[in-house]
């Protein structure tokens, strides 16, 4: 008799603990799994850390998540709007807000966007350069106003008497933001601003000028392997002022004024669907930020072994094996690790 | 997966190195070397900038007229080129229109007598025939961003890099008309005791003119293809509103520069096409022998 | 048997020797198989290579009009376009005017084809994009000659050919008769000894055709050149040709006068064109005739009246009588013997009567060469 009943009490614990352990089997692998089926696709901007960013998240996503990932074109506006307006791509994993700020915080506010962490942990440098050679010869060009004064130094090849200001291609944010600045300084007398159509081409301009030691005033932005590799001096624009740069960057906003371009976060954006939906995703992704540090250093790999964003998310992942699998549980880890031939 | 050889990386090290150094020494060179073209694409822009538009407009109706002596085309023109200005498109219209031209003329003049050469000569023939393969197949970009970083970005790139595309279909059809032309009428100038040079001027050319007028009209119908690819380095126009209307999302924007290059290309590929079958007509080759 | 020296090739207007012609990749070794005596079918099949002229030796008196006649692939286009070298033969010697066609360098060969000999061509061969007065000047023009000279020059032949009005056509705008003369005032326009006609009249319809011998005909009275025509219509030969050569497969079957082709065809080819021929037409009174004054007749018929002239006067008479120039009679005839001549002939049997002498203008007549001999033909020195 106690026998049987002890045999029951056993039958029942037995199946107790199976009943448990599947769900305990089944969290560990909710753990490891996607979420979702949705296809997650990943915005890949133009310029390299961007892209290497969309390319390393894209296979820890693939293969040690299990997800359907796709990499899909893109740059801030087009992204921002398609990402506010139609839930797509899901992520963007260098997304600098500067310039979309106000449609960015209402997409969050009314639930459509999410920001899911910082996609540069440290902070960001946008400004206008020259050389550090040109400084050297004429020490009195510190503040922008004093290169302003002197376009003859920064002569434009195709309009003589006139200077050249290297501004950016259109549909980047700093498009709008060089643009209100030219005006608010009043440049267009005696300077041309000039678009150089691409990114490629800006890059080209500004390697050409360094390496032929050519006085050249241009846009850009930190961390970027130009900066890494040439030495050029930021030139102090003034403070900031928000409300002016927010202007500024507002196509239908009157009239431009002078400021500094404030750090610009530069952040983990994704279509709010993606948080709901997978939420084992969005928590990878709340702990992927890299410091200024860590990402010229994948930039100068880029460089030095003219390596592509796909080789270079490789290389990241075979040799920064330390630093990325702290963002995501063991068991993916492993997955990515084997797959890495 | 196809088993690893050698390491492409030293090699593409040299090449990049090799560009660098062409970029330090040889700029000013290449840059002189290239400022005829920069003359006369600035000459024909500023002409175009600052002459009035209803000038312009006239000048570009009455060639329409002369080209088919009919109502029909000129209206067309008229409309198209009201279009533009009523779009507010009218001065990149110009810059691109400059950039078409001065790219069409510089392929003529470089094109033609390299077609005429191809035409007496099989070597050159075989040599010159990979090399137009490659400009007409290589992607652009390839060559484009060297190009800025030797001659700066901006009309010069943009112009080579027209010239590269648009050129190829003249010289072929140059190096066909020249070749095809009626071996009958050949052998009687032959028999009459001309020499290679009388051929080609008293018999060649002017048979073969049709076919160079099908070229040309190719050559700008592909300088205008280009124009949006020459905006990405910098050489602004309706190129320029195009790529703006794509990175900024403004369709409109894209959509009427989009429109703005369609037009210009109808108006030029009717004229050349006119002129290209006049020209057939007075030959005599548009009615069957 | 005459020998081909280099003087008495010079009172010829054009001598060829040996010429060969192989069209193919390596022609050295074909011409090896055909001296050994291979035909030229069996060359073809061995090396892949056409044969398209076999040993072809042609002289061509000045002053008349020589006739090549054959079948396609005869080889009697490639033959003529060896006289100005738009072919250059694989071996062989052509003399034009006592020079070596075939050893003048690239100049003197410019130079010969605008001085010397001319061309007119079956598909016309017209500049599309040219006046007809430019085309017909575009020799003069070509020779180097200044605009209102060759102008004038031209204005003049386009007047003889009978084309007075349309200086300023072009050539589409007429019709293929029209076109062929243009090519034919282009071509005399050039005032050269020697022209040379490729089926000149073979694109154009009968009746025009017909119109343009006469023409040619009657030029040829007044000017006198040396004309070398080729053609495949026998009719055509007959009509215009003072001596005739039939070419087949590239090699010559016979040379002679029309009448002697005619009366006399050297072997099976020939005898196949002379069986359709019009002897009536082709065959001249004087061939056949009864030589000398003899008694008067009633009716009597110039020296150069033929067969078909004189049939219907047998109705009424049994004898006709054949009167020179003067008046004087030469000869008569019977209608049994025009019946005899105009009678299905088999090669070989009938000697062909002595050849009367020919006209003072005309040059003397150098004896027939053919190499098909059926031992028929005695040679008479002229």
């Amino acid at each position: 008799m106690i026998l049987k009943s002890g045999g029951v009490a056993a039958a029942m614990a037995v199946a107790l603990l199976s009943l448990t352990a599947p769900a305990a089997f089944a969290q560990e692998n909710e753990a490891a799994s996607c979420g979702t089926d949705r296809t997650i696709d990943i915005a890949e901007m133009t310029w390299p850390s961007a892209a290497a960013l969309a390319h390393i998240h894209a296979t820890i996503l693939g293969v040690g998540y299990g997800c359907d990932v796709a990499i899909v074109a893109g740059d801030t506006v087009p992204t921002s709007t398609s990402m506010l307006t139609r839930g797509t791509p899901a992520v963007a994993p260098e997304l600098w807000t500067s310039s979309i700020e106000e449609q960015w915080n209402k997409g969050i506010e009314a639930g459509e966007v999410v920001d899911l962490g910082d996609a540069i942990t440290d902070g960001t440098v946008e400004g206008w350069f020259i050389p550090r050679y040109v400084q050297e010869a004429h020490p009195e060009l510190v503040t922008a106003e004093d290169v302003i004064a002197r376009p003859d130094l920064f002569a434009d090849p195709e309009e003589p008497g006139k200077g050249r200001l290297y501004s950016c291609p259109p549909g980047w944010a700093c498009e709008l933001s060089t643009s209100a600045l030219y005006e608010a300084y009043g440049m267009q007398d005696k300077w041309i601003l000039f678009s150089p159509g691409s990114g490629g081409a800006l890059d080209a301009s500004i390697s050409r000028a360094f390496l032929r030691e050519e006085p050249i005033l241009f846009y850009y932005w930190g961390p970027t392997a130009i900066l890494g590799k040439f030495d050029a001096v930021q030139l102090d624009l003034g403070p900031v002022d928000t409300e002016v740069y927010a202007c500024n960057t507002d196509p239908a906003c009157e009239p431009a004024g002078k400021t500094a371009y404030p750090s610009s976060p530069a952040i983990i954006g994704a279509a709010a669907w993606l948080a709901t939906e997978a939420p084992a995703v969005a928590e990878y992704f709340s702990k992927v930020g890299l410091t200024n540090a860590q990402i010229s250093e994948l930039l100068v790999y880029g460089d030095e072994n003219m390596a592509d964003a796909t080789a270079t998310a490789e290389n990241f992942l075979k040799t920064k094996q330390e630093l990325w699998t702290s963002w995501v549980p063991d068991a993916v880890a492993e997955k990515v690790k084997a797959s890495l031939s | 997966m196809f088993p690893e050889f050698i390491d492409t990386r030293p090699l593409r090290r040299a090449v990049d190195e090799g560009l660098n150094w062409v970029v330090r020494n040889w700029s000013d060179e290449l840059e002189a070397a290239a400022s005829p073209l920069l003359v006369l694409l600035k000459a024909i822009e500023n002409l175009l900038v600052a002459m009035p538009w209803w000038l312009i407009i006239a000048i570009l109706v009455g060639i329409a007229w002369l080209a088919t002596r009919r109502w029909q085309l000129p209206v067309v023109v008229l409309a198209s080129l009201l279009f533009l200005g009523v779009m507010d498109l009218w001065t990149d219209a110009m810059t691109t229109m400059a950039l078409m031209i001065a790219a069409t003329l510089t392929a003529i003049v470089v094109s033609i007598p390299v077609g005429v050469w191809m035409s007496r000569s099989l070597r050159v023939r075989q040599l010159v025939t990979p090399v137009l393969d490659l400009m007409q197949t290589l992607p652009s970009f390839v060559y484009l961003i060297p190009t800025v970083m030797i001659f700066g970005p901006g009309k010069i790139p943009a112009l080579i890099a027209t010239i590269v595309y648009a050129a190829p279909p003249l010289v072929r059809l140059s190096d066909l008309g020249l070749r095809t032309v009626d071996p009958s009428v050949m052998e009687a100038s032959r028999a009459f005791g001309s020499d290679p040079t009388q051929r080609l001027f008293g018999v060649q050319i002017p048979l073969a003119l049709p076919t160079i007028l099908a070229g040309i009209n190719q050559t700008t119908m592909m300088a205008l293809a280009m124009v949006v690819i020459a905006s990405m380095i910098g050489a602004g126009g309706l190129g320029y509103q195009v790529l703006q209307g794509i990175g900024r999302l403004e369709v409109s924007r894209g959509l009427f520069a989009g429109l703005g290059i369609v037009v210009l290309a109808i108006v030029f590929d009717r004229i050349t096409q006119s002129f290209g079958k006049q020209l057939q007509a007075r030959i005599g080759l548009a009615e069957g022998r | 048997m005459t020998d081909a020296t280099h003087n008495s090739d010079s009172e010829y207007a054009i001598a060829m020797r040996g010429v060969t012609k192989i069209f193919g990749e390596r022609p050295h070794a074909a011409l090896a198989l055909l001296h050994a005596g291979h035909a030229k079918a069996e060359v073809q099949a061995q090396t892949g290579n056409v044969v398209g002229l076999d040993d072809v030796s042609l002289d061509i008196a000045r002053g008349q009009i020589f006739v090549v006649m054959g079948l396609s692939g005869s080889g009697k286009s490639t033959l003529i376009r060896h006289v100005n070298r738009l072919i250059e033969p694989t071996s062989g010697e052509i003399v034009v005017n006592g020079t070596d066609v075939l050893k003048m360098s690239r100049d003197e060969l410019r130079r010969f084809r605008r001085t010397q000999v001319t061309m007119v061509f079956q598909k016309f061969g017209l500049l599309p994009h040219r006046s007809v007065l430019d085309n017909v000047a575009y020799g003069l023009e070509v020779r180097g000659l200044g605009r209102r000279q060759r102008l004038d020059g031209a204005a003049k032949w386009i007047e003889t050919v009978g084309l007075a009005g349309y200086e300023n056509s072009r050539p589409r705008q007429l019709s293929g008769g029209q076109q062929q003369r243009v090519g034919l005032a282009r071509a005399l326009a050039m005032d050269t000894d020697i022209i040379l006609m490729d089926e000149a009249f073979s694109a154009l319809d009968p009746l025009i055709r017909s119109g343009m011998q006469e023409q040619l005909i009657q030029l040829q009275q007044e000017l006198n050149k040396t004309i070398l025509f080729i053609t495949h219509d026998f009719d055509e030969a007959l009509k215009i040709g003072d001596r005739i050569a039939v070419l087949k497969d590239g090699a010559v079957q016979q040379v002679g006068r029309p009448e002697e082709i005619v009366l006399k065809p050297a072997n099976d080819h020939v005898e196949e064109f002379v069986r359709d021929v019009n002897k009536a037409r082709a065959i001249k009174v004087r061939s056949i005739m009864e030589r000398g004054a003899g008694e008067g007749c009633a009716v009597a018929v110039p020296m150069e009246a033929r067969c078909e002239d004189v049939l219907p006067l047998f109705a009424e008479h049994q004898w006709v009588g054949v009167a020179d120039a003067s008046g004087q009679q030469v000869g008569r005839i019977t209608a049994k013997q025009v019946i005899r001549a105009l009678a299905r002939h088999t090669p070989g049997s009938v000697a062909l009567p002595e050849a009367p002498p020919r006209e003072p203008e005309r040059a003397q007549e150098r004896p027939i060469r053919s190499p098909a001999e059926s031992g028929s033909i005695t040679a008479e020195a002229g």
